[in-house]
């Protein structure tokens, strides 16, 4: 009885918050959508003391950022997960886990930190100014890997017993269980960790920022700055007033949007995984 | 609908959860938070509160300061934020802090307000410690900075090019910066922009070919401590903080505090302390140059 009224209680909670964040971001973006005419948030320059607001490389810089992070992550950690559930001596795997704990625990400002000073001068040598769209992809990667690592081996561990006896039994390889038993089973929940991660790089803005270069132009290749939406706002929020503040505020609302569908998909994915 | 749901179906399964002595728990926790906060809460209403507000850069120099105010004067309670010099001028303004930080002179069109010098402080411009280049020219500068040049054999260095570090749109360093030197932020061809001083110089430190402009008090502070980097000499002037203070050199800027016309008592009391030799010695302490 208690218990279903915390439920409820919490389920309020959380809905009035999401209802003020979003009604806060709308209320202050208002003053920028209305002066500001939505063509011009999409073509010129970024510059809101001569009255340009071009907020599409921005926008295309945070996608693209957490796109690249994303397709380097998803196969490093779909092999490390099954080399060290299937393939390492159990000894190797322990470590390795810890190990994997023990990264996930940095702060990712860290991560931004070592990107800055050591990763930056790298990509920097190849073509100046190093800090861009390819620092960057690392850097998130680097820093979503061990926690979509670890969350990898638990699903992977979650296979019912009878499954993975049953493809023994049937003398499969290991190649061939994987692809048809692990893989098949293992895709929805892989995906729906896989969202959430994306939501992580997202919204992640401290590390970026280290490395990412921060120009608001849109990048002509992948050794190019390139500026994301939480880095513009981090940027440029505590200086900005009345227009520029409020277009900031318009940009807080185009991150919310993403990233309140990647949550839907990923909880939806799980709904299905808990139906069948 | 369907987000709805989901937002509901808390599934929980500990079994420590559901027991009955977790529930016991949560009053005990609420009455004893309250307790425990209520003489935090009668102590701050019954000092005198002082706010600051404004530029980061003065910010951890007024956060220095209010705590040698308050062991001098224990019923004051002073509260430093920073956000900006616009931030402590708009703050000022509406009352929200009695006292704004800013890092520029006022100008004309803010004379509503009155300001009270507090300290100097210079833009020193950086480059990594490996750069051989020593000296630099305004008008080097401006062609760095506009991208007419973008090798450093151009400037007589090594055949690298120009990493330029600029500062985020609404920075004082920045507002300086193109004031000094008659630009446009729209004019310069940055390949880097950053935030705090701070981040400059980290940025700096690990990139041998760039070159940035940072507020000079840091500048010597990390030239100084961490040997990543070197400032350069503007038009033969040493970018030091002994030149900002003979007003030799040349991009140099005031750090003043805002208020409004009509001075309060605590404000009064709070700016005299400023003359006192320990202010002075925490403005030497923070790389900052008294008056």
């Amino acid at each position: 009885m208690i218990f279903n009224i915390f439920k409820i209680a919490s389920g309020v909670f959380a809905i009035t918050t999401l209802a003020i964040i979003l009604s806060i971001l709308l209320k202050d973006s208002y003053f920028a959508l209305k002066s500001i005419q939505t063509i011009s948030f999409f073509s010129g320059n970024w510059s809101p003391s001569n009255g340009e607001f071009n907020i599409f490389p921005m926008i295309f810089g945070s996608l693209v950022v957490s796109i690249g992070a994303l397709l380097l992550v998803a196969p490093i950690s779909w092999f490390s997960s099954l080399a060290i559930t299937f393939l390492c001596p159990k000894p190797l795997a322990f470590l390795s886990c810890k190990l994997f704990e023990l990264m996930s625990g940095i702060p990712s400002v860290i991560f931004g930190l070592w990107g800055l000073s050591v990763l930056v001068p790298v990509v920097g040598s190849i073509k100046p100014p190093g800090a861009s769209l390819l620092a960057a992809s690392l850097v998130l990667c680097l820093m979503v890997l061990p926690s979509t690592i670890l969350l990898f081996c638990q699903s992977i561990e979650s296979i019912p017993s009878e499954q993975m006896s049953a493809s023994n039994s049937l003398s499969l390889s290991l190649m061939n269980r994987v692809r048809l038993v692990v893989f098949p089973f293992l895709l929805p929940r892989f995906l729906s960790i896989l969202c959430l991660q994306f939501a992580r790089t997202l919204g992640e803005t401290m590390a970026v920022v280290m490395v990412a270069g921060n120009i608001p132009i849109l990048p002509k290749s992948l050794l190019d700055p390139i500026r994301t939406l939480t880095g513009h706002i981090a940027l440029e929020m505590p200086y900005a007033e009345g227009l520029h503040r409020s277009s900031l505020m318009f940009s807080g609302l185009l991150l919310c949007l993403p990233s309140l569908l990647l949550f839907y998909f990923a909880r939806k994915n799980l709904d299905k995984i808990r139906h069948t | 609908m369907n987000i709805l749901r989901s937002l509901f179906d808390v599934r929980i399964e500990s079994k420590a959860l559901n027991s009955r002595p977790f529930y016991s728990v949560i009053p005990l926790i609420f009455a004893a938070s309250s307790f425990l906060s209520a003489p935090v809460l009668a102590n701050n209403t019954s000092k005198v509160k002082l706010n600051l507000s404004g530029s980061s850069t003065i910010a951890p120099l007024a956060n220095e300061l209010s705590k040698a105010f308050e062991t001098k004067n224990p019923n004051y309670r002073l509260d430093v934020q920073s956000g900006g010099s616009s931030k402590g001028l708009a703050d000022a303004r509406s009352g929200l802090s009695d006292l704004g930080m800013i890092s520029r002179d006022l100008s004309d069109k803010e004379s509503d307000l009155q300001g009270t010098a507090i300290a100097y402080d210079g833009i020193a411009i950086i480059v990594n410690r490996e750069n051989p280049i020593k000296d630099l020219k305004s008008e080097q500068v401006i062609s760095i900075y506009t991208g007419k040049f973008t090798n450093w054999k151009e400037l007589g260095g090594a055949d690298q090019q120009i990493t330029v570090v600029n500062k985020a749109e609404g920075r004082s360093t920045l507002e300086l910066f193109l004031q000094y030197f008659s630009l446009r932020n729209s004019d310069i061809k940055a390949k880097m922009i950053v935030g705090e001083n701070e981040q400059a110089i980290k940025f700096i430190g690990g990139n041998q070919w760039s070159i940035g402009y940072v507020s000079i008090g840091s500048a010597e502070y990390a030239s100084t401590v961490s040997k990543t980097i070197r400032t350069v000499r503007l038009n033969g002037i040493d970018a030091t903080l002994a030149n900002v203070k003979n007003k030799t050199y040349p991009l140099r800027r005031t750090l003043n505090f805002v208020h409004n016309k009509s001075k309060s008592e605590k404000v009064q009391k709070f700016l005299s302390f400023l003359n006192d030799p320990v202010a002075v010695k925490i403005i030497e302490d923070q790389f900052f140059v008294p008056l």
